[in-house]
């Protein structure tokens, strides 16, 4: 089950030898892309010194402070408000799941409201500091969204409990028009480890072509086989996920640039183990999928870029989740940052970096190229 | 305020969270060794804490039905007595010296079942071999214990179970995966140990997440180590400490060792938090499924029979690869609502073969 390293150099080749004989140039819209509509605000901004340290004190308990020193009024009371939502949705989701024992009845919706509510609490006083530091920016995503695209690289990964710490990992999308496949694989250089996923989706709204925006609803549908040769055992995974963007201009003008995701779905997994009388899904678990995020766009090229950080409410894959110590132990999914950095037309570097129970870093190559219709 | 930040940034610098259970398992190679006040105590594999040493008295905190330990007076020759807590009435102390000479330990006074006072003989230079345990212990046989976890803030009624146990003279032990109180302060546990007293039957303990919540790890002072192994009536019982959600590396080296040992023996595992939470919804289990499925793996090829969990206030039977687990939370914490389980206990019957049986006894 576990390929060789020089199988795996081979097909590195092989994707990058078809990505730079694909002629995509001519398919490519203009490099840069139109700037997003100029704001209502008739003042214009101040972000500096000043609204920073708003955003810090007192906005580290009043969400918006900082983008309302800034300027942006209205913007800072949406985050107020996107604040005391959150934490409205924190008190009845980690109410509910103290008062119902975390019933297996309720424990499900009750933490995504959790999720739900911690996402908008913490996530409204991040957007506050990038308001109150950059009162917006002129930039947005890429203008086409790739027919495909293909990424090699290197993951650090370090976990306590494995002896793995290299892995090549390769990426690859193809779309037509809004839908898209995907195919992952993470592959142990120095222990006998692979991780293979695929998967297909479909943009139920959002633009495909010509894009201003980076708003999008997107449902997906995936398997993840997860191979532990050394430890004698693997899994497979199918799941199911909804996904969305929202560009943040559409709350206020000081948050132009940047977005939030967020996205939730749930998982089936089969477990297999090497041992005598034990078949694929002998063990059977399900696994509630919830992930939320917040990035900036950072243009270049005509595809664009951007760079993210998020948390991901999974405890199954390479990263694990955060232990946090005492009565929340072991419920928590972990940290990341993702990000794409356009290099020229086609070419950017991935990023990506995670903490959980391991930490991963790493990082590669990315080529893109075509137009989705 | 800045006290509580410190861990937290020191977590986020990446690696100091990823073995949160490390300082825990090197605490555990120091439970039952001691020397002072002329006596040098090392009980074999920490199976006893060594609760105090004064001049001429030693107060143990058995972790096992059965252990061995050596005692060597450092100073001058004496009577020392040694005192007994968490023992099984049955239970005696038997010595001899280096050349296996019996020396005679005579039983000073029994205050309670569980509570035992013996008086030996020591000389400097001529250190003892002592043995813990009843006659028979080690004599493959068909018995029962119980099995109590999460009590948390339900302690001042433990004592309902207690009388529940108390009621049934086959039950030799309580064994329990942990969260016996709410967060672990010294106040607390010696607050279980006062009602423990109620009990008739010894109650061997791993920790919970809820013991977790004080830096100085009382626990290893008052009830011992949070992963060790002993062997009774034939059969195995492995505890491992998952109060972080999490094996540190370390007890995992030690339970590669103890399932070898216990190979073709009844074995029964426990640990605090399920590995894998049986319902995905909620997720209370490790932090990383893979390493649940690693140690199902190693459970499977080790043979072991049963596990027990507790952290999930309710009752579940799953499968964990070949091993039968089962979730029992009953023991008085906030209950999961609307399973129609509410407090409750398991009773488990173990032959020279396997586990024959096991029960649940509601309380309520």
């Amino acid at each position: 089950m576990t390929a060789s390293p020089l199988a795996l150099l081979c097909a590195v080749s092989c994707l990058f030898t078809s990505a730079l004989a694909a002629p995509a140039t001519d398919e490519v819209p203009p490099a840069d892309p139109a700037p997003p509509a100029p704001s209502q605000t008739t003042d214009p901004l101040d972000p500096g010194p000043l609204s920073i340290g708003a955003a810090v004190i007192p906005g580290v308990l009043v969400h918006g402070a900082g983008t309302y020193v800034a300027g942006d009024k209205a913007g800072g009371k949406a985050l107020l408000y996107a604040e005391g939502i959150g934490l409205g949705l924190i008190l009845i989701g980690g109410g509910g799941l103290a008062i119902t024992g975390a019933s297996r009845r309720l424990a499900g919706p009750l933490t995504y409201t959790t999720g739900a509510g911690a996402g908008l609490f913490l996530g409204s006083w991040v957007v506050d500091l990038y308001g109150a530091a950059t009162g917006g920016r002129e930039v947005a995503p890429g203008r086409a969204l790739p027919s495909y695209q293909l990424a090699a690289g290197w993951r650090y990964v370090y976990d306590p409990q494995f002896e793995y710490r290299h892995f090549a990992h390769l990426d690859g999308q193809w779309r037509l028009g809004a839908t898209a496949f995907d195919a992952t694989l993470w592959q142990a250089v120095d222990d006998g480890n692979q991780r293979i996923s695929g998967g297909v989706s479909h943009r139920l709204l959002g633009d495909i072509k010509d894009r201003q925006r980076g708003d999008h609803l997107t449902v997906r549908g995936g398997a993840i086989w997860h191979d532990y040769d050394t430890e004698g055992f693997s899994t497979l995974s199918l799941e199911g996920a909804l996904s969305g963007r929202l560009d943040l201009d559409a709350i206020g003008d000081a948050f132009r640039g940047a977005f939030i995701d967020a996205s939730g779905g749930w998982a089936l997994e089969f477990y297999d183990y090497d041992l005598p009388g034990v078949s694929l899904g002998e063990d059977t678990f399900d696994l509630l999928l919830m992930r939320v995020g917040l990035g900036a766009y950072l243009g270049g090229g005509p595809y664009g870029g951007e760079i993210s950080v998020y948390y991901d409410h999974r405890r199954d894959d390479l990263a694990g989740g955060y232990s946090a110590d005492g009565i929340g132990v072991g419920f928590l999914g972990s940290l990341g940052l993702a990000g794409v950095i356009p290099i020229n037309d086609h070419w950017a570097i991935d990023l990506d970096a995670q903490y959980g129970s391991a930490v991963i870093l790493g990082a590669g190559l990315r080529y893109r190229g075509g137009v989705a219709q | 305020m800045i006290a509580k930040l410190i861990p937290l940034i020191a977590c986020l610098s990446l690696a100091g969270c990823l073995r949160p259970g490390e300082d825990r398992a090197r605490l555990d190679r120091t439970i039952g060794q001691a020397e002072a006040e002329g006596l040098r105590v090392s009980v074999e594999e920490g199976l006893a804490a060594v609760r105090s040493l004064t001049p001429g008295a030693v107060e143990l905190w058995a972790q096992a039905p059965v252990f061995h330990m050596s005692l060597e007076a450092t100073e001058a020759e004496g009577e020392w007595t040694i005192t007994l807590l968490n023992g099984m009435s049955a239970a005696v102390l038997t010595a001899e010296d280096e050349g296996g000479e019996p020396v005679e330990v005579r039983q000073v006074s029994q205050p309670r079942p569980t509570v035992q006072v013996w008086s030996v003989p020591l000389t400097p230079g001529r250190p003892l071999s002592v043995r813990y345990g009843a006659l028979s212990a080690d004599a493959p046989l068909t018995y029962r214990y119980a099995v109590l976890s999460d009590i948390q803030e339900d302690v001042p009624d433990v004592g309902d179970i207690f009388t529940r146990m108390n009621a049934d003279p086959t039950l030799q032990f309580v064994v329990s995966a942990g969260d016996l109180v709410s967060r672990g302060y010294r106040s607390e546990l010696y607050r279980f140990q006062r009602e423990m007293e109620a009990l008739n039957i010894p109650l061997y303990a791993t920790p919970g997440n809820h013991e977790r919540g004080v830096d100085e790890h009382p626990w290893a002072e008052i009830f011992g180590r949070g992963s060790f192994q002993w062997r009774y009536q034939g059969s195995c019982f492995t505890f491992a400490d998952s109060s972080a959600a999490t094996l540190d590396p370390i007890v995992y080296d030690w339970l590669s060792g103890w399932l070898d040992r216990c190979r073709d023996l009844p074995h029964a595992f426990l640990t605090h938090v399920p590995p894998i939470d049986p319902e995905g919804g909620r997720s209370g289990g490790w932090r990383s499924r893979k390493e649940a499925a690693k140690l199902f793996t190693m459970l499977g090829r080790g043979q072991v029979d049963v596990a027990f969990y507790g952290h999930v206030h309710s009752y579940y039977n799953f499968s964990n690869g070949t091993v039968d687990a089962f979730i029992s939370g009953g023991g008085g914490a906030i209950p999961e609502r609307l399973d129609g389980i509410g407090r409750h206990y398991l009773v488990v019957e173990t032959t020279p073969v396997g586990v024959a049986q096991v029960g649940v006894v509601r309380v309520d």
